[in-house]
Order: structure tokens, then C-alpha cells, then sequence
């Protein structure tokens, strides 16, 4: 009655993924050619070959990256390897990728200049077309990134290395956006299978997938900043923690995040791994659903803020991962600036309540979806308990990851926990996005801060962003529309024979550079 | 059971038990003995508070003491709560769900293979046919199914088991009312004018009941190992209340570190379920109707 026994199935998958690792070797001499050679079967996932195996924990559903998933983190690193973007973040700077440099001669018209030798996987070139029909794409697509793009008014061609963007607004964020648009080659992108194995023009291309297990990339050789230095990659999803970080210690994966808290310590002794970690843009948050009784009432939220103990929480629960959130992003995130933190203090937070007239405390509920982020149950067990402190009942209703989304974004529950990840780097991404009384996500309206947030995206003066954003967190912050207890740090971790790895701020690492030591 | 069958007629006790084959019988009695009065008083003695967390108090080991003085005899598990009283309260919560299945679904079982065995025919047909179709469909994925329809909570629970287990019971009892609607006493019974639900439950029934309450007592611990299995995935009871198998799935991410969470109340299961086993099959060997006619 329990899941079905692991061991018929790990044999199988070990020798399917010794398979691969023998086509990975096949593709790194042989662009293109497949062959299964058995190669070094006998030696399992320790063998070198070239083949890096990455485990996730969220499973890799779907290959659209700008469809209705296109914001989680595994299309987000999907999308990272196998397609382009015109521009890059590197290091908190916007820099050259596909576009060698832009213009921006009025405020409203954005002028990128083209590289001409990019080509797709199936050989032929990427022209100012193919962007062109990837930002439509994009902006029309039912997803949660086509928000970014609400002041789209057209986009056109001027030669095949040219694209103009013009939009009806002045629009600060036209750079940070164009960093996480992907580009996908014009009219064959509307196959109705092409998303079974789409074709980029990123350093990897996809050469199997099989949805929920596991997606298999090789290298794209004739990529134009360099051929990757891994000949392949197998990007696996393992949801169980302990499974995923057991293959991990064994070899049989080289590289993974997240990293559960409470094993940091226990990993950091194994010689055979090398730990990273970094600032990120994750954040977790308690969003309450603010067109919803009780929570309508400000007064309710703070207290309800009142009633958590953060600190506690970060050194019990989160103590090498994470610190105490000042702000709804994270200090890494452009925008940021510091609030009063909410003290820990339940009688404020019980009179808070009795305030807003509800002294009685009242009963409400609380959903998540467990594999948004390791010990979410923890977290979601501690609030709860904590709630309860002060008198207010909270139903815990943990959900699959498809029903969750299904409810969060048809606004159908009174509090909602979860990370969110600002994946631009940019505040514009998770203000600006989640926040409007437009995109309602959490059923909150408030015509200053839409005013704010307006502004801080149709300035092109970044410091002038700046301050906007920086009064969007104030009065996000002081409107108590979520709970905002902590931000994380990303820890990665990779077997000492894994090189050229470098950390980043989100959970989409470019892994061009990665490779194994023979 | 062949050579049983065989057996003279009018054998009171069944064969010799094989050598410390009582030994067993007994053990297992105590232990599910043990188990019934834990599950009945336990949560009196060691209340448990599926709410309340102590996260300075996370990960302890067992026989620790905790920031409040007491002693966690089982540890503590990744919230801070103790897991002695975790356990004890999922031995209430599994104890629930099981005699709630066998009251539901044995209930509904007892009756519709009763009407099915006693009048045959189209009635026969239609009830025994869609148990047959429930048969085919695997079982843990029709509870995992409804499970996911109703949501988690413990009466759900007890409703995906008992349309999960109705059939098993309906099948037993509808061969016993087959053998039994043909025998003289009853015959004699129709023959006086007796009317259909008094032969049904005065003629009929004694004779089903046997059979069923042994099948019932190896049904038990196979709902038990159900609701722990649903609880292990998610589907079971709500994650505020204890359930042997959501500490277990709770201690999965902590093999490693905190062995205890997942190996203690998964051995406690075992046990309970290997107990109430023995039990059934020893009380089926003991009572088997076979070897009193």
C-alpha cells in the first residue's frame, strides 16, 4: 500500500541514465549523433563523461517559456540553457547578449542592434524577426511574466539585425524584462508539438524529455559566446529532500539546490562535495487574501504579523539559510529599502484584533504546496501554532502543486504561504507584477500604490526607480497585505569533481561554464 | 484446510496448535490488547496538541528534555512536538478510521451481500457486479482518487476506505447467505409465515456473523496500514491531526539526521499491524465455521 517499491525502478533509471551518460560522450564528439555505447556503464553516475547530472526538486512539467508556468524556477533554469535573451543580467548589470547594444532615443523607443551570428539548434540564423515575434509572443501569452509587458505597443523590424520596441508608456524596466525573455525562432514555435522538444538558440539544446522526470539537453557547439564546457546536461526531479541529497552524496547527481537547513552542517563535513552559497532573490511570504474577511481590515494583518516570531524562527528552523526579511524583496533585489521590522509581541497583536472587533479571535485557513520549498510544513506548523497564541484558528490545508496554483490565482483561500523568487532582479518583477489593484492577485487595491509602482516603471531615471520602489515596500510593508518573516540565501551544492560553478541570486543558474573532470 | 475439513463432524476444539503456536496467539492478543487501551486512554493520560509548536525544542532525541522541563520519551520531531504523544494520539486516530471503516463499510457490506445472497437473481447481479468492477480498479488508486476529490480530513478518510473494503465484505457475506437460505430451519421459518426481514435477521444473520467478525479482525490492521499510507502521501488526515503515517512521511526528510521521527512510530505500526494479523488468523483457525457443523 505504500508507493511503490524503489528498487525495480532505480535499476531501471540507473541504467537508463548510464545511457545517457554514454549519449552524452557520443554528442560531445559527435554533435548530433547519438549513439549508445555502453561506455562505462559498470562505473554508474561516477564515471567521468562530460554529462553533468542536476537535480531540482520541483518537477519540469512543460517546456513553454512564456506559457503559464514560464515564472517557476525549473523553466526558468530550463529556460536559461536552451534559449537566448537579448540581454543579460550579470552581477546586478544589464549586459549585451543576443543585442550588442541599444538605444534609447525617446523615452518610449527602444532601438537594439543584433548580433548576426546566432543560429538556432537546427542550423538556421536568428534574425531581428524572431525577437520581434518572441516579445508579441510573450506579452499576448496567458502568463504570469506577461504582465511585465502591459505597456507593449508594438514591436518591429529595421533590417534583419534590428528591433524596435515602442511602448505607450516610458518603460524603466524594458532592459530587466528583455533578460528574462526567451527568444524562440518565428513561426515554428506554433507547431502544436514544437514544446515537446523545442528548438533555441542557447548553448544547450533539448535531445529528450519526459515530463515530471527528467529533461536531457546536449551541448549546442557552435554556440556563439563559446561552446558549453559540459557536453550535456540531465536536469532530473527528485521532490523527496533526503532521496535528492542521498544521490547527491553518492554521485549519482552533481549538482542540486535547495539545500535543507538542518543538513548545511553535515554536508560542509563530506570531502567529496563543495558547498556555495549567495544572496538571493527568494523571499518567503504569508499573503493574505485582502478582499476577504477579515483581512479587509489592516488592523487584522498587522496583528496577525504581531503574532510571528521571525527571529525565532530564523535561528531555530532557517539557521544557516536565511535572515529576518526587512522588506517585501530581498536586500540583493534593486529597489530595496529597509523597513521597521514588526515586532514580535502577541499582546499588541491581540489588541490589534480587539481593535478591529475581534476580540473573540476568529477561524480562518492557511494553504501551501509542499514542494514550493523545503520545510514549508515547518514554517506553516509554526504560524498556525503561533496564531493560535492570540486567538485566531487556522485550518492547514496542504495542496499539490496543481491545485494550488489553480486556487492561488482564482484568489479562492483566506491565507496563502509560499517563497516567490524576483527572478530580473529587479523590484519591478514582484512589486510590480504581483502587486497592482490590475493584477489582483491577492485581492488587495490601492490606487497610490498602483500610482507608485506606475511610476516606478514608466521612469528610465534608475535612481527615481529607486525611490518609488522604496515607498512601494513602505507601503506594502505598513498596509501589512502579506507577512514577510524572512529571505533566503541560495546554497548549492556539487560534487568536488563539478568545475566552473558559480552561484547566483535565483534558482536559474546559466551552467554553460559547469563542467565534470575527467 | 483440507485435511481439516475432513474432520470428524462434531470437533468442539480445532487441531492441535502447532508448538508455541499459542504462544503467539497470546502475545499478539496482548499486544493488540495494549494497543486497544493506548488507543481508547492514551491521548487521556499523554494529551497531544496537533497545533501548538516549540521550534527551540525541534530534533531532540529521544529521552532529551525539552526547554519546558518535561521529558520527550520518543524525542521530539521537526516542529518541536513530542513524539510520544504523537504516537499515542495516531494509535487513537488509526483506531478511529479502522473501526469506523468496518462500521461503514462492513455494515454496508453485511447488508447488500445479505439482500444479494438471500434473493439472488437481477438484485444479485446488479450489487455483485459492480463489486466486481470496484475489484478491478486498484485499490489504492480509487482511495488516492477519492481522496483527492473529498479532500483530507478524517471522515473522508473513513468513507474512501469504506467504499475501498465494502465489496471484500459483501463477497463473504453473500456466500454465507447462499449456503445458509437453503438449509431446513430456514425453509421451516418461510413455511410458517415468517416474514422476509425477520429470517433475514433472526435465521440468517447468526450464521453470517462469524465469518464476518473474523474477516473483520484481519481487515483492521489492513485499514490501518491504508489510512497510514494515505496520511504518508498527503491524502489522509489534515496535517493538525496525528496520523502514524504523516509523522512518518514528516521524518522522511530527517532519516539521516533525526532517525527517530520516521523509525519509531513506523515500527509501532508494524507491530500493530503484524499483532492484529496473527490475531485474525489464529481467531479464523479457532472459529472457522467450517469446523463446527
Amino acid at each position: 500500500m505504500h508507493p511503490p517499491a524503489a528498487p525495480a525502478v532505480r535499476r531501471r533509471d540507473f541504467l537508463r541514465w548510464t545511457g545517457i551518460t554514454a549519449v552524452g560522450l557520443g554528442a560531445l564528439g559527435l554533435p548530433g549523433c547519438s549513439v549508445l555505447s555502453g561506455g562505462d556503464s559498470a562505473s554508474g553516475g561516477r564515471g567521468g563523461s562530460g554529462v553533468l547530472t542536476v537535480a531540482t526538486q520541483r518537477s519540469l512539467d512543460n517546456l513553454d517559456p512564456h506559457g503559464p508556468f514560464a515564472a517557476t524556477e525549473q523553466i526558468r533554469l530550463f529556460g536559461q540553457q536552451v534559449f537566448d535573451t537579448l540581454v543579460a543580467r550579470e552581477g546586478g548589470q544589464l549586459v549585451p547578449a543576443v543585442a550588442t547594444s541599444w538605444e534609447n532615443p525617446e523615452p518610449t523607443v527602444w532601438r537594439f542592434t543584433l548580433r548576426e551570428d546566432v543560429t538556432w539548434h537546427d542550423g538556421s540564423p536568428l534574425t531581428a524577426e524572431d525577437a520581434a515575434y518572441s516579445v508579441r509572443r510573450q506579452a499576448e501569452a496567458d502568463s504570469p511574466l506577461s504582465n511585465l509587458w502591459s505597456a507593449l505597443s508594438e514591436v518591429t523590424t529595421d533590417g534583419p539585425a534590428t528591433l524596435v520596441v515602442r511602448t505607450e508608456q516610458p518603460l524603466g524596466t524594458v532592459l530587466a524584462n528583455l533578460s528574462l525573455l526567451r527568444l524562440l525562432p518565428a513561426g515554428k514555435a506554433d507547431a502544436p508539438d514544437f514544446f515537446r522538444s523545442p528548438i533555441g538558440s542557447g548553448p544547450f539544446r533539448v535531445t529528450s524529455f519526459v515530463p515530471g522526470d527528467h529533461l536531457e539537453l546536449a551541448a549546442h557547439t557552435t554556440y556563439w559566446n563559446g561552446a558549453p564546457a559540459a557536453g550535456g546536461l540531465l536536469l532530473r526531479s527528485i521532490p523527496e529532500v533526503t532521496t535528492r541529497i542521498t544521490a547527491l552524496e553518492s554521485g549519482e547527481v552533481q549538482l542540486t539546490w535547495p539545500l535543507p537547513s538542518d543538513q548545511i552542517a553535515r554536508l560542509r563535513q563530506n570531502g567529496d562535495l563543495r558547498l556555495y552559497d549567495s544572496p538571493s532573490y527568494q523571499h518567503w511570504f504569508n499573503w493574505f487574501n485582502c478582499s476577504r474577511a477579515p483581512f479587509t481590515d489592516p488592523r487584522v494583518r498587522q496583528a496577525m504579523w504581531h503574532a510571528i516570531d521571525a527571529e525565532s524562527l530564523v535561528a531555530n528552523v532557517f539557521p544557516e539559510t536565511a535572515a529576518v526579511a526587512q522588506a517585501p524583496i530581498t536586500s540583493a533585489v534593486f529597489g530595496f529599502a529597509a523597513q521597521r521590522p514588526y515586532a514580535y509581541d502577541p499582546q499588541r497583536a491581540r489588541d490589534l484584533l480587539a481593535e478591529a472587533g475581534l476580540a473573540g479571535g476568529f477561524r480562518t485557513s492557511l494553504i501551501w504546496n509542499r514542494t514550493q520549498a523545503p520545510q514549508i510544513r515547518q514554517v506553516a506548523e509554526t504560524f498556525v501554532s503561533s496564531w493560535r497564541e492570540i486567538g485566531v484558528e487556522v485550518v492547514p490545508q496542504e495542496l499539490e502543486e496543481a491545485q494550488w496554483l489553480e486556487r492561488l490565482l482564482a484568489l479562492d483561500w483566506d491565507m496563502d504561504l509560499q517563497t516567490n523568487v524576483t527572478a530580473t532582479g529587479d523590484a519591478d518583477y514582484t512589486l510590480g507584477r504581483l502587486y497592482t489593484s490590475a493584477a489582483n492577485r491577492l485581492g488587495y487595491a490601492n490606487p497610490e500604490l498602483d500610482t507608485v509602482l506606475a511610476g516606478a516603471r514608466s521612469s528610465v531615471d534608475q535612481a527615481e526607480r529607486e525611490r518609488l520602489y522604496g515607498r512601494a515596500c513602505q507601503i506594502l510593508w505598513e498596509d501589512a497585505v502579506g507577512i514577510w518573516p524572512i529571505e533566503m540565501r541560495m546554497n548549492f551544492a556539487t560534487t568536488t569533481d563539478v568545475t566552473g560553478f558559480e552561484p547566483t541570486p535565483h534558482e536559474a543558474p546559466e551552467l554553460r561554464t559547469v563542467n565534470r573532470a575527467v | 484446510m483440507a485435511d481439516l475439513q475432513a474432520a470428524p463432524a462434531g470437533v468442539a476444539r480445532p487441531r492441535p496448535r502447532r508448538p508455541g503456536g499459542g504462544v503467539t496467539f497470546w502475545v499478539a492478543a496482548g499486544f493488540t490488547a495494549l494497543y486497544l487501551l493506548v488507543a481508547l486512554f492514551g491521548p487521556l493520560v499523554v494529551p497531544y496538541d496537533g497545533i501548538a509548536t516549540s521550534i527551540p525544542d525541534r530534533l531532540l532525541p529521544p529521552l532529551s528534555t525539552t526547554s519546558t522541563g518535561t521529558t520527550a520519551w520518543l524525542g521530539t520531531d521537526q516542529v518541536g512536538r513530542d513524539l510520544f504523544a504523537q504516537v499515542v494520539q495516531g494509535a487513537r486516530v488509526s483506531l478511529l478510521v479502522a473501526a469506523g471503516t468496518i462500521l461503514v463499510g462492513g455494515g454496508a457490506g453485511l447488508l447488500l451481500g445479505m439482500v444479494a445472497g438471500y434473493f439472488g437473481g437481477a438484485v444479485d447481479s446488479v450489487i455483485m457486479r459492480l463489486g466486481d468492477i470496484q475489484l478491478a480498479f486498484p485499490g489504492i488508486l480509487l482511495a488516492i482518487l477519492l481522496a483527492a476529490v473529498l479532500g483530507p480530513s478524517l471522515l473522508n478518510v473513513i468513507i474512501v476506505l469504506a467504499v475501498l473494503r465494502w465489496v471484500i465484505f459483501a463477497r463473504l457475506v453473500r456466500g454465507s447467505t447462499l449456503a445458509t437460505r437453503g438449509r431446513e430451519f430456514v425453509d421451516s421459518a418461510r413455511v410458517l409465515g415468517v416474514g422476509t426481514p425477520r429470517i433475514l435477521r433472526r435465521y440468517i444473520l447468526p450464521a453470517v456473523l462469524t465469518p464476518f467478525v473474523v474477516t473483520a479482525t484481519v481487515q483492521v490492521g489492513l485499514m490501518i496500514v491504508a489510512e497510514a499510507s494515505l496520511s504518508f502521501l498527503g491524502l489522509g488526515v489534515p496535517p493538525d491531526t496525528a496520523s502514524w503515517g504523516t509523522t512518518i512521511a514528516n521524518g522522511r526528510e530527517y532519516l539521516t539526521t533525526a532517525w527517530w521521527i520516521a523509525t519509531l512510530p513506523g515500527a509501532v505500526l508494524a507491530l500493530v499491524v503484524l499483532a492484529l494479523g496473527i490475531l485474525g488468523d489464529q481467531m479464523r483457525d479457532r472459529l472457522d465455521p467450517k469446523l463446527r457443523s
